[in-house]
């Protein structure tokens, strides 16, 4: 008798549950179905002043506005801007004009005052900005009126444009931001109030955000440039890759964002047996380098860093590896860059090529097999962040061909934080891997100029040691030249010449994975540092 | 008995103490530090990474820092987050919820099955029944938690459907959407429908080793002579196992349960990731991998306090389950 009555609760509890269930279902049709975004770890923080992760930068674009964009296309348009802002006869002076009758969330209008405020706080002594490098090259910063204003810089610079299309030039509102910064002792913080509930002038309103659960938007009617036309946009937090494309597959997530390489196959699969999605696969601005240390007198004959380069099976590596989501790399300007020269040095699988650099440069084969030069042996260390898979591999496929023609190489990984922090920073390698993330400016003055080298000038990030006068003078006009074409002439110049000197090996640059179901219109990737949700203002789902 | 606590509880304050030098120290000869996350980004000049430096305490020696600490923390501030930039305290209060509400969960579902369970299994020794649970308890135990995380969403979520594949509540749930009368329900099943893969992937493990320890504490006791004592004198095999053994035999449980408290509040990081549950387990490696200093002190802080006071508790607990036991700090 027990038994039975105790199946019967049960029945009875399952049904209601399934009850429930069947009415949930329903009641969430009747609403606008919100876009949830899967993203891979939570945030820091949503003021763009102090932000420095891309994924805030996902959720800012959403919320904020920037000055100008950088669109699909990998071109400049205005955004906040009636036009794009106009460059004095000298190079020095750009002129801005505002929209008029933009409004932050909370209905006040925007006005050139918060684009000042944006320099200002950039600047300020207390606040931990990440970077000052944009503004600290501004000399002054004239208001004309409410809507248009002008920004002179130190000198000629033609790289500074394009850091107003990020997320750390978005523009906060000053009639809140300025009380919290004086009431905070002349700091901002990301443990202030903005950094959790922010304000701005972007198609969605910030509603909240459950730290390590989901950051939540919803529509703003008065934007600017119309009612956007999504209800709801919620970017969940999920930390492991798998259960990412397992949410992404059961539809609990909408759109999987920089899936990982080794997802692409099983994503392409799951659009080939018919379900409605879209997945996309685009070079980035990102690429793996192996930096040769210069300082070490085995790198010091660039023919040794060849040699290293044609032993080592680059195509092969991609395809196998990586899979074939890679773009190889010949120089540090990707094949999407307009700067991007086709006709440097390019260094195809070639063992018998690289012993004989090897020959030529006077390093002999010991009896053990190990080549020799002045009795310093051709050992080395290779380094990079322990547990990157690919990077691994890397190493462990360069180890073997490189032994093969004479080299002895000795792998010794890091944790991330001690190979950046020290390894890297106080330059204690041979070869160190890993990734540099770039504009998509072609400058690279920071890495390879003679000034730029930390443990002799204190600041910069040739790490490796790299002096080539050509090269500076090439960075200096690179910054300087106002005209395009001439300016496309002196990066392929710095092209060629870095890939015959490789003070780097350059790997590949990366290519992100992004799936989207296809009911989601105006989605277009942007490979820059502005992100997929850079035109989130116009997403819809289709009708 | 009240000197003796006291007495432990000094002995308590000079570890946690030690435990807190330790820690630091630890962390201070890790290589690497706050600062790494600002390597790979070539925007960031020496400057700007002294003036962050400067602007979070770390450009003074270790001991004036680790003073520093100290003394916040006996003001009872375990300092500020160098990630976030919020309080240490509120970082770990917004997800202590959340593991509590888990863990509590797990706790009850590993204490209901295993305790059951190693009491037959110890009755009924030898038996289908009890060589069947002791495959079940290796076959648990060697599980690896990520695998058996990925087949339940692959079963439960992808296949059939029945419960979501993560998170902790639907963002958009309201439960005025439903009818008045189902509305509790409705409620009860959101709250329920998130937990019940990450508790059971949490209980496996659990119910596999207590089980065993239950079976084999128990067999210990059925045989004294005590029991057959009692069997002699005609009692009810259900009251002897009820009675006189179950009480005698929990006794070692109850030790192991209370060194296990600190994981109520450790969380568990692979379950959480995998369930993307938004609990302590993921704070704390996300803590270890920014070297958030900060944030990782406040948990290595609590989970010993949490020990001391786990085995404070068992030993307590001693006294009211076998009452031949005095407290004898």
């Amino acid at each position: 008798m027990k038994t039975v009555k105790r199946l019967m609760v049960l029945l009875v509890l399952s049904l209601l549950v399934v009850a429930v269930t069947a009415c949930g279902g329903q009641a969430q049709k009747e609403a606008p179905k919100p876009l949830v975004w899967g993203m891979l770890s939570d945030i820091e923080t949503l003021n763009p002043i102090l932000s420095e992760s891309s994924n805030e930068t996902d959720i800012m674009n959403g919320i904020f506005s920037t000055l100008i964009k950088v669109n699909d296309k990998l071109e400049f348009v205005p955004d906040l801007l009636e036009e794009l802002p106009t460059l004095s006869p000298d190079g020095l002076t750009y002129t801005f004009k505002l929209r008029k009758g933009v409004t932050f969330h909370d209905g006040v209008e925007l006005t050139s005052e918060d684009v000042k405020f944006l320099m200002d706080m950039k600047l300020a002594e207390g606040n931990a900005v990440p970077s000052r490098d944009h503004f600290s090259k501004v000399d002054k910063f004239e208001i004309i009126d409410k809507y248009n204003f002008k920004i002179t810089l130190k000198e000629l610079d033609v790289t500074w444009l394009e850091a107003w299309a990020y997320s750390e030039n978005m523009i906060p509102p000053k009639h809140i931001l300025e009380k919290e910064f004086k009431e905070n002792g002349n700091s901002l913080t990301k443990g202030g109030n903005f950094s959790r509930k922010p304000i701005g002038t972007g198609p969605y309103q910030f509603v909240e955000w459950k730290p390590n659960e989901y950051i939540m938007l919803k529509k703003y009617d008065k934007y600017f440039k119309g009612a956007p036309k999504l209800d709801t946009i919620v970017f969940k937090v999920i930390p492991d890759t798998n259960a990412l494309l397992a949410q992404f597959k059961n539809g609990e997530i909408d759109v999987y964002d920089k899936a990982q390489p080794n997802q692409y196959k099983e994503l392409v699969a799951m659009k080939d047996k018919g379900a409605a999605i879209e997945v996309f696969k685009y070079p980035a601005f990102i690429y793996l380098h192996a930096d040769f240390n210069l300082r070490n007198p085995i790198f010091q004959d660039k023919r040794v860093r060849q040699a290293l380069n044609y032993a080592f099976p680059k195509q092969q590596f991609i395809e196998t590896v990586l899979d074939g989501i890679g773009t190889p790399a010949d120089s540090n300007i990707p094949p999407i860059s307009w700067a991007y020269n086709p006709n440097v040095r390019k260094y195809d699988y070639n063992p018998d090529k690289a012993k004989q650099l090897l020959d030529e440069a006077g390093w002999v084969v010991g009896p053990d097999g190990v080549r020799t030069k002045d009795g310093m042996k051709l050992a080395f260390k290779l380094s990079t962040n322990s547990g990157n898979k690919i990077r691994e591999k890397f190493q462990e496929i360069a180890k073997q061909e490189w032994e093969a023609i004479g080299a002895k190489v000795e792998i010794q990984n890091y944790e991330a934080a001690t190979l950046f922090g020290d390894i890297l920073e106080n330059i204690k390698f041979d070869i160190i891997i890993f990734a540099w993330v770039s504009g998509f400016d072609p400058d690279s003055k920071t890495l390879w100029h003679s000034k730029q080298i930390p443990d002799e000038t204190g600041d910069g990030q040739n790490y490796v040691g790299y002096k080539n006068p050509r090269v500076d003078e090439l960075l200096e006009a690179g910054l300087k030249e106002t005209d395009i074409e001439k300016r496309k002439k002196i990066y392929w110049e710095l092209q060629e010449i870095l890939a015959e000197e490789v003070p780097y090996m350059f790997i590949y640059y990366y290519n992100n994975i992004t799936a989207v179901p296809t009911s989601l219109v105006n989605f277009k990737v942007n490979p820059t540092q502005a992100n997929n949700t850079w035109n989130i203002w116009e997403w819809e789902w289709k009708k | 008995m009240g000197k003796k606590l006291l007495k432990r509880m000094a002995i308590s304050l000079v570890t946690l103490f030690i435990i807190s030098i330790l820690s630091f120290a630890l962390m201070e000869l890790a290589p690497g530090g706050p600062m790494a996350v600002y390597a790979e980004n070539p925007k960031i000049s020496k400057a700007d990474k002294e003036r962050i430096k400067a602007r979070l305490g770390l450009d003074k020696p270790a001991h004036v820092r680790y003073y520093l600490w100290l003394t916040n923390i006996l003001k009872g501030d375990l300092g500020t987050s160098y990630k976030t930039g919020r309080p240490v305290a509120t970082e770990i209060l917004q997800l202590l919820p959340a593991t509590l509400k888990l863990m509590t969960v797990s706790f009850l579902i590993s204490i209901g099955i295993a305790i059951p369970i190693g009491i037959y299994s110890a009755t009924h020794r030898y038996s289908w029944v009890d060589n069947l649970v002791t495959f079940g308890s290796f076959f648990g135990l060697s599980l690896p938690v990520f695998w058996f995380g990925l087949l339940m969403i692959y079963v439960f979520a992808l296949w059939t459907k029945l419960l979501p594949a993560g998170g902790y509540l639907t963002p958009w749930f309201n439960p005025g959407d439903y009818g008045l009368l189902v509305r509790p329900l409705a409620v009860l099943w959101e709250h329920l429908r998130y937990m019940i893969m990450p508790a059971i992937v949490l209980s496996l493990m659990n119910v596999a080793g207590w089980s065993r320890y239950m079976r084999s504490s128990m067999l210990d006791v059925i045989n004294q002579d005590y029991i057959r004592t009692a069997r002699a004198k005609g009692v009810p095999e259900k009251l002897v196992i009820r009675r006189h053994a179950l009480r005698n035999a929990l006794t070692p449980i109850v030790t192991i349960i209370g060194l296990d408290l600190p994981y109520f509040f450790g969380g568990a990081v692979v379950t959480e990731k995998i369930f993307a549950w938004p609990g302590m387990g993921r704070l704390f490696i996300d803590s270890v991998f920014a070297r958030d200093y900060q944030v990782l002190m406040g948990i290595v802080m609590i989970t010993a306090v949490l020990v001391l006071l786990g085995n404070l508790l068992a030993d307590l607990l001693y006294t009211v389950l076998d009452p031949r036991v005095k407290y004898e700090g």
